[in-house]
């Protein structure tokens, strides 16, 4: 029998340096998941807990939070549970995401094919250059422009004060056009050459094969383009809230003022005190626009993960 | 002067073409006279001059980069769509210039249909991927639809494959069945010439053979032309052969006579395999 060599002994057995950097750059890695993995999840639970206890300590209602249009948690209603419907916000932040992205994708597309197909010479030296510099605008200046832009158009060439759904869908579509654009871009150029050329061969003309070949395959980019563009604008806060008038009513016209979930959450949260039923109740509007941030997430991954091949 | 013809259809099903005689069938369907094309600075083929006739399998091979594929791919103006790419000389199609300004494109493409190295079916169904070309072209009643789909498929021998699920998406069916798919949607358009870029390189023997076979029933309405690398496919399913080396065409000839007996030195090396 072979004599058993001691452990120390064995070259097999030496610490080196190496494995140390090794295992040291394995625990860095690790502690900076865990530590955003925590932070989510903490943020998630204050969010939850919080927004839950509009519901569960002051005893409001779920049911007129969805529908009720009378926004005044300070008061309460003779049963001793806050007044809180939300429903203006809901439909407010709603119009604006939805109206916004109606205006913004046939925009984002069009630039995006033209930028591909038609003229990708200037696309890629005029137009890339200009959708990264508005990518990078900040809300507020957006904000600023809608205000002193396009409330006052609005207010001499349309009707009412100019504050409103419009304004706020305006000032909207605008902001989430680059992003819109660009990620249609890049799915529009994702389609391979290939296809291009399988089309045109067939003797279709470019507008048919960008209208039956590329823009089909390319649907399932193109939507999640549509949806990260619609997350952004019901999440956006600072520029829709200085140009929508921030009414806490359901208004008759897209020309009146109105709010979003995320208006009347800035406006309100500086005034109240933490753990009173009007501080919880704006809890319950970020818990809203979590829960709604979180379905369009899922929606993008779904509609990823569906991609042919 | 030229004379301009009009190009005869040579699909119906009457049209049975036994023998290679007549003074219709000594013009070439297709030639090309002293075809230069040019990338930017770069020349991809030089000077070729070729002539195709009619109901006949043409086999291009020839090292890779040797401008084959870039001069098929100019027989129906596909490099029309390359940025800075050029052509000089010319190209007859039945004896009409195919450069020239009053020419239509689209027709042409119509016409001289082609089928690319690798398959490339449309996000759509097998039947939608057949019928796009009738469609684009104007066909629009469903039962003249669902005839030329049929015909096509039977054509590319995939319809008893596929007729069960016409209406499921293309992008399920195999690499083989896919070529055969495109080979089937560049039929519907009912074309004279069919170009066919290295068609089975990407796939397996079976497929392969498929589509040999294929190209055999096939050249009894049509003309084809077709790019491959590889030299026994050319001889087994060719009936002319040219040889293409650096952009020119060294040598054009029956394909038994290649194979066995080249007059060119170069031609004979390649084909046993010292170059490339």
């Amino acid at each position: 029998m072979a004599k058993l060599v001691k452990e120390t002994e064995h070259p097999l057995f030496k610490k080196s340096s190496k494995l140390r950097t090794e295992r040291f750059g394995k625990g860095l890695t690790f502690a900076a998941v865990l530590l955003t993995a925590l932070l989510t999840a903490a943020i998630f639970f204050l969010v939850i807990s919080k927004g839950l206890s509009t519901f569960f300590v002051n005893g409001g209602s779920v049911k007129e939070f969805f529908t009720g249009s009378t926004w005044n948690p300070g008061q309460k209603h003779e049963g001793g549970s806050p007044i809180i419907g939300a429903l203006p916000f809901l439909t407010g932040s709603l119009a604006v995401t939805g109206l916004s992205a109606l205006i913004c994708t046939p925009l984002a597309i069009g630039a995006a094919l033209f930028m591909s197909e038609i003229s990708p010479k200037a696309g890629r030296k005029v137009m890339q250059p200009v959708i990264e510099l508005l990518v990078g605008i900040p809300s507020v200046v957006y904000g600023f422009i809608g205000l002193s832009v396009v409330v006052p158009l609005l207010r001499d060439h349309v009707t009412g004060s100019g504050f409103g759904i419009a304004a706020g869908t305006i000032v909207l579509s605008v902001m989430i056009l680059p992003t819109v654009t660009s990620l249609a871009l890049d799915a529009i150029q994702a389609v391979p050459r290939s296809l291009r050329e399988a089309s045109l061969a067939l003797g279709s003309t470019r507008w048919q094969m960008i209208y039956k070949v590329i823009l089909k395959t390319a649907k399932p980019g193109l939507l999640m383009a549509v949806i990260f563009g619609m997350a952004r604008a019901f999440g956006e806060a600072l520029a829709v809230q200085m140009v929508i008038g921030n009414a806490s009513v359901i208004p008759h016209s897209l020309f009146e003022p109105a709010s979003t979930l995320t208006s009347i959450l800035t406006m309100g949260m500086g005034y109240t005190v933490l753990g009173t039923a009007e501080n919880n109740a704006l809890w319950t509007l970020a818990l809203i626009l979590l829960l709604m941030s979180l379905a369009f997430t899922i929606a993008v991954r779904w509609i990823g993960r569906g991609k042919p091949q | 002067m030229q004379t301009v013809a009009v190009p005869s259809r040579v699909l119906s099903s009457q049209t049975h073409v036994t023998a290679l005689t007549g003074p219709e069938l000594t013009r070439p369907k297709l030639e090309t006279d002293r075809l230069s094309v040019f990338y930017g600075d770069h020349q991809a083929v030089s000077d070729v001059c070729l002539t195709f006739k009619k109901n006949t399998v043409t086999a291009l091979i020839g090292p890779s980069g040797c401008g084959k594929s870039t001069f098929l791919r100019a027989l129906n103006r596909m490099n029309d769509s390359i940025e800075g790419c050029r052509m000089a000389g010319e190209i007859r199609y039945d004896g009409i210039e195919l450069q020239s300004r009053q020419v239509n494109v689209l027709e042409v493409r119509k016409q001289i249909g082609m089928v690319f190295q690798r398959p490339v079916p449309f996000a759509k169904s097998i039947y939608k991927n057949v019928a796009y070309g009738p469609i684009r072209h104007g066909v629009k009643k469903k039962k003249e639809l669902d005839r030329i789909v049929e015909d096509s498929l039977r054509k590319a021998a995939l319809w008893d494959e596929v007729k069960d699920f016409l209406h499921q998406s293309a992008l399920r069916l195999s690499g083989g069945q896919q070529q055969r798919l495109c080979i089937a949607r560049a039929l519907a358009m009912q074309p004279d010439v069919l170009l066919l870029d290295e068609p089975a390189s990407a796939l397996d023997p079976v497929s392969t053979a498929k589509i040999e076979e294929l190209i055999g029933q096939l050249k009894k309405e049509i003309t084809i032309i077709i790019v491959t690398h590889n030299m026994q496919q050319a001889r087994r399913i060719s009936d002319e052969t040219a040889y293409f080396y650096m952009g020119r065409m060294v040598e054009h000839g029956p394909t038994e006579q290649i194979f066995s007996n080249p007059r060119s030195e170069q031609t004979r090396q390649y084909i046993s395999g010292q170059i490339g």
